[in-house]
């Protein structure tokens, strides 16, 4: 299987994770309440779609990776 | 109106079929792996890591009510509910991903798998009994959810909408119980994708109808000025009671039993970081589209929110993808309702019979009580969808609202008050349970404060009261013991 990241570099990833939150809240709202025309429906449009299909492609290579083999190893 | 079944395809049609026979091949893959114990069945052996808990976590989160109840909002309250809603639930929830589920999946034993075991922990069995009774109410939300997610598909059928509720309720029922969370670690990541993509094409279909969003602002902004401002015309009371409305998911037991079976404390910091800027962009796109209802099909929105929402969907979207938003309105649907009669099964089984009656229950026979139990519930529930035809929004209000209300108090000083007692979370915890039925349905909500405050105010001052009271008799206990 292959190496996991660690807690620290988790923690680091959670944190910057946090931060692109709160400012895309910020852009969202200001967006929203400027009567963003185009900007707005490009940026939650192409965020929204993309964000199914990325984590779809992480989760398969975690599934090569055996996150599920796992438990039929334990089974046998 | 739109008549909704005039433009259902047959392609519409076969993405929808797909979808089901995929969804039932997954609980049947997955059976033999849920099947081995309680901590397997319920938590996927603590194993799940990053991109699969993204999975899971967004597509239990993320309802009908973000859907259908959202688009709603946007209809009836215009952007402000952005505001007092979306954005705050995206801040408020912050500390429970990077702070409190890394706490319990890394401090936590092993052998605490659910909320009332998590009670157990943090108190005493009688804690965890009144949380584990007092956790069933609100499970009467999946039959809204399981609502919202019959009368899409009796409008594009045209079938009995009893019908449709018992056929979504039965296919929930056969993969939950089958497959466990190792099922739902599959079928919530492709629900999840589901969701994304049908909700990015939304928006991208709304973009092409007003051209930008600036017409659309525009004429929303002319039929109600408040729609276009930040408060919306609300008091100070109301937006309290909906900012404190996004801190639901800290008294949710779907998020602790995903904190359980995260692989590790990083993990969920990550994923659920993760999760909170998906709702944020979900969320958004649900409230300008029932914004767009609103100008699109005005006396629909006037009569039926909701139904107005699904006229936007069916005539923005072309065909195909109008089957693909119905597919991830019922993939929000099941995702949530299955997670939560996983829940409920196990609140049943482990944490009320082989707790309290049947302590010497095996592994194996545990499982298949939880099995039964998830099928007795499943029945139940499709039953008591007759409660919630009115709207989602009600059903959230009560449910999520007698949640966050009762629990997160107990819950919260649990985790991080230090000088917590077995009685301040009993108390608590049974008497606010109390208050919420009194100051909601007898006083009627006096002077306008929302219930959820009022008893989270009501709770907090029990516990540290109690706390007060018994810190020193039962710290004596325990240097005695």
């Amino acid at each position: 299987m292959k190496k996991d990241m660690s807690e620290e570099k988790k923690t680091k990833l959670a944190y910057t994770w946090a931060i692109i939150g709160l400012a895309s809240s910020i852009i969202v709202g200001a967006l929203t309440t400027a009567g963003s025309n185009q900007v707005l429906p490009i940026f939650l449009g192409a965020a929204t779609i993309l964000f199914g299909p990325i984590t779809a492609f992480l989760y398969i290579r975690e599934v090569k990776n055996g996150v599920f083999k796992v438990e039929e190893d334990e089974d046998e | 109106m739109v008549n909704f079944a005039e433009i259902w395809s047959t392609l519409d049609w076969l993405i929808i079929v797909a979808y089901f026979i995929v969804i039932i091949a997954v609980g049947l893959v997955m059976r033999k792996r849920a099947s081995k114990n309680m901590k397997s069945f319920f938590v996927a052996s603590r194993r799940l890591t990053i991109p699969v808990l993204v999975g899971v976590g967004a597509a239990s989160w993320y309802d009908s009510w973000t859907i259908v109840g959202l688009a709603e909002c946007g209809t009836t309250m215009g952007i402000c509910i952005i505001f007092i809603y979306v954005i705050p639930t995206l801040i408020l929830r912050l500390p429970l991903a990077v702070w409190i589920g890394p706490l319990v999946r890394n401090k936590i034993p092993d052998w605490v798998i659910t909320m009332p075991d998590l009670m157990a922990y943090m108190y005493d069995r009688k804690t965890k009994l009144v949380m584990a009774i007092g956790m069933l109410p609100p499970f009467l939300y999946e039959a809204a959810l399981l609502t919202a997610g019959g009368q899409v598909i009796a409008y594009v059928t045209g079938m009995n909408m009893w019908v449709a509720f018992a056929i979504l309720g039965i296919v929930i029922i056969f993969y939950t119980s089958l497959s466990g969370l190792w099922g739902l670690a599959v079928t919530d990541m492709m629900q999840f994708v589901v969701m994304s993509v049908a909700a990015g094409v939304l928006c991208f279909g709304l973009y092409g109808h007003f051209h930008g969003f600036g017409s659309l602002f525009e004429q929303v902004g002319a039929v109600n000025p408040d729609f276009m401002t930040i408060t919306g015309g609300n008091g100070f009371i109301a937006i309290l009671g909906w900012v404190i409305s996004a801190l639901a998911m800290y008294a949710n037991s779907q998020s602790y039993q995903r904190f359980g079976s995260s692989r590790s404390g990083g993990d969920i910091k990550v994923s659920y970081t993760c999760i909170m800027i998906f709702g944020l962009f979900f969320s958004t796109v649900m409230v300008i589209a029932g914004m767009a209802a609103l100008i699109v099909y005005p006396e629909a929105a006037a009569a039926a929110p909701s139904e107005a929402f699904w006229g936007v969907v069916f005539t923005m979207l072309p065909i195909g993808l109008r089957g693909l938003f119905v597919a991830a309105l019922l993939s929000a649907v099941m995702s949530t309702v299955s997670a939560d009669y996983l829940i409920a099964g196990a609140v049943v089984m482990h944490d009320i019979v082989k707790s309290f009656f049947k302590p010497n229950l095996s592994d194996k026979a545990e499982v298949f009580g939880t099995r039964v139990v998830i099928c007795c519930i499943g029945v139940f529930i499709i039953i008591a969808t007759y409660f919630w035809q009115d709207g989602i929004s009600k059903a959230y209000y009560y449910c999520g609202g007698f949640q966050v209300a009762a629990f997160i108090v107990p819950l919260m000083f649990g985790l991080f008050y230090k000088k917590k007692t077995a009685a301040a979370g009993f108390w608590s915890l049974v008497l606010t349970i109390g208050a919420y039925a009194v100051w909601q349905f007898i006083l009627g909500i006096p002077w306008g404060i929302p219930t959820n405050l009022a008893c989270i105010i009501f709770s907090a001052i029990v516990y540290i009261v109690v706390a007060k009271l018994t810190y020193k008799g039962e710290e004596q206990q325990r240097t005695i013991a």
